[in-house]
């Protein structure tokens, strides 16, 4: 196994800081080792709230998302999807004046608990709305995280790379060109890149913040795919503003309106029968 | 008001669906009165509004279609449009049923009916009622109106088999008689259109309550 796993560590001034959003100390969240735990199964959330500052972004969110199933978020712009999606990896704690309470745990991991935030953070994958690949070549893109966590032998970093780049469906169109920038690549490969980093470091979850909104359609169409092939091992949970991407790949949607979760529930009923009527003009584009 | 276009086209839609379902209730209503009174140029008519039918089936499969790739609807628009697809299949076949029942009207026109009719003119009553009432479910959205067209398809059925009995005993009687029971078979085949047009009322109205719940069950 080429990523240990990490322990869990007591509660620190890094977790008590990560719900306040103030500044921790650094390494404060790798101190302390206590005891084996795992990310693996699903994310249940109960009673989140979230403050930035004296605005309350989410209500009394709780949520059971399944593992290694595909997981929508759709809301309009501001209803706090993309919120509650960081709230995975705890990319809030870095937002100053946030404050979050309620439970979240992924598999037995109580993720504002006692842990290690570097390994929740390789255990949950992240991919933005705009690629983002480092002013280096498609190699060391890859084997970023991999070298991150201690990983030095080329033998070793060469099977991440090129598992990686397999998972992410691009292993042939890539393979003669591992040496050359990443920024050369189309927004699509660049995209997809992105993606084979974050699997580089073998995730349990991936969380995508509307993955394909800058892409034209068959590069969306490739991301598609791949997410279907990529829920055999990880569980997937996507933010994304088109509804029809959201019904061809989601297993289950959460519907999200001005901080409350209005409607959760498997993808072909939401899409068909709604239960609340504010889903039902939502996404009928009837609502405004 | 967000997508006011395609509101129009679903409105338009309905209004389509109306009309067809009104072209169904005359081309029945004009098949049964004219079996019932012999009267061969009112069957004549029902052709014509057949025609009227399946021009209506083309222009609804057409905007359904067209809905579909530009507007991409979901949850009750596309249980709407899909129920219209369906349901506008069953329309046509009715109206088909209608012109079927005229050209057996037109061939028995010259000789007295061998049977009294009174139940076949009661079938004709009932699935008249079935198709109108159909239309009516689709119209108000009504699941409880839908039910009753699904419920009174018994009756009809059960209907059937006295007439396809009686009918026996007077091809029976005829073969007897050295004829030929030709009438007495064209009166049973009348009597199966309208069997089968309480059929498709049924189809349509089990349509209708997909159309409101989303789930199509057969109820008959």
């Amino acid at each position: 196994m080429l990523f240990a796993k990490r322990k869990k560590t007591s509660e620190g001034a890094a977790s008590q800081a990560a719900r306040t959003g103030t500044s921790a100390p650094v390494g404060a969240e790798t101190a302390q080792a206590e005891e084996q735990t795992s990310y693996e199964g699903d994310i249940c959330v109960k009673g989140a709230d979230l403050y930035y500052g004296d605005f309350q972004a989410l209500k009394n969110i709780s949520i059971d998302i399944p593992e290694k199933n595909i997981t929508a978020f759709i809301g309009p712009s501001g209803c706090g999807k993309s919120t509650f999606l960081k709230c995975f990896n705890r990319m809030n704690d870095l937002v100053q004046g946030c404050k979050i309470t309620g439970e979240f745990r992924i598999g037995d991991v109580d993720i504002y608990g006692n842990i290690d935030v570097n390994e929740l953070r390789r255990n949950v994958g992240m991919v933005f709305q705009k690629p983002n690949p480092f002013p280096m070549s498609v190699y060391d893109n890859i084997a970023y995280g991999p070298r991150t966590f201690g990983i030095k032998k080329r033998a070793a970093l060469d099977e991440i790379v090129e598992r990686s780049l397999r998972q992410a469906a691009m292993w042939e169109e890539l393979k003669d060109r591992l040496t050359k920038s990443a920024l050369g690549l189309s927004g699509g490969q660049q995209q997809r890149l992105c993606i084979a980093r974050a699997l580089a470091v073998s995730p349990k979850v991936l969380l995508m913040d509307e993955p394909t909104s800058a892409l034209d359609p068959i590069s969306t169409g490739k991301i598609e795919d791949l997410c279907l092939e990529l829920k055999q091992d990880v569980t997937v949970v996507m933010v994304t503003h088109n509804m029809q991407q959201a019904a061809r790949i989601s297993d289950k949607t959460a519907f999200f309106l001005l901080g409350d979760l209005i409607e959760y529930g498997d993808t072909d009923e939401i899409f068909d029968r709604p239960k609340n009527k504010k889903t039902e003009e939502y996404i009928t584009g009837r609502f405004g | 008001m967000v997508r006011k276009a395609f509101d129009e086209q679903l409105a338009l839609l309905k209004a389509l669906l109306v009309k067809m379902g009104e072209y169904n209730c005359e081309a029945i209503a004009d098949a049964v009165t004219a079996l019932e009174t012999q009267d061969a140029e009112l069957a004549r008519k029902t052709k014509a509004v057949e025609s009227l039918v399946d021009e209506k089936e083309q222009q609804i499969e057409r905007l359904c279609l067209k809905l579909i790739l530009k507007q991409q609807p979901v949850a009750s628009d596309l249980l709407f449009v899909t129920s219209a697809m369906k349901m506008i299949t069953d329309m046509e076949r009715i109206a088909d049923q209608a012109v079927d029942i005229s050209d057996l009207v037109i061939k028995m026109s010259r000789l007295p009916y061998a049977d009294s009719l009174e139940e076949i003119t009661d079938m004709a009553e009932r699935v008249q009622d079935m198709v109108r009432k159909a239309a009516e479910a689709f119209v108000e959205t009504s699941g409880e109106k839908a039910k009753e067209v699904c419920r009174a398809d018994d009756a009809v059925d059960d209907l059937f088999e006295v007439v396809k009995g009686k009918l026996t005993g007077i091809v029976h009687k005829d073969i007897e008689e050295d004829n030929n029971g030709e009438q007495a078979l064209d009166l049973l085949m009348v009597a199966k259109y309208l069997e089968k047009i309480g059929d498709h009322a049924t189809n349509i109205a089990e349509w209708v309550l997909f159309m409101i719940t989303g789930e199509h069950k057969k109820l008959n």
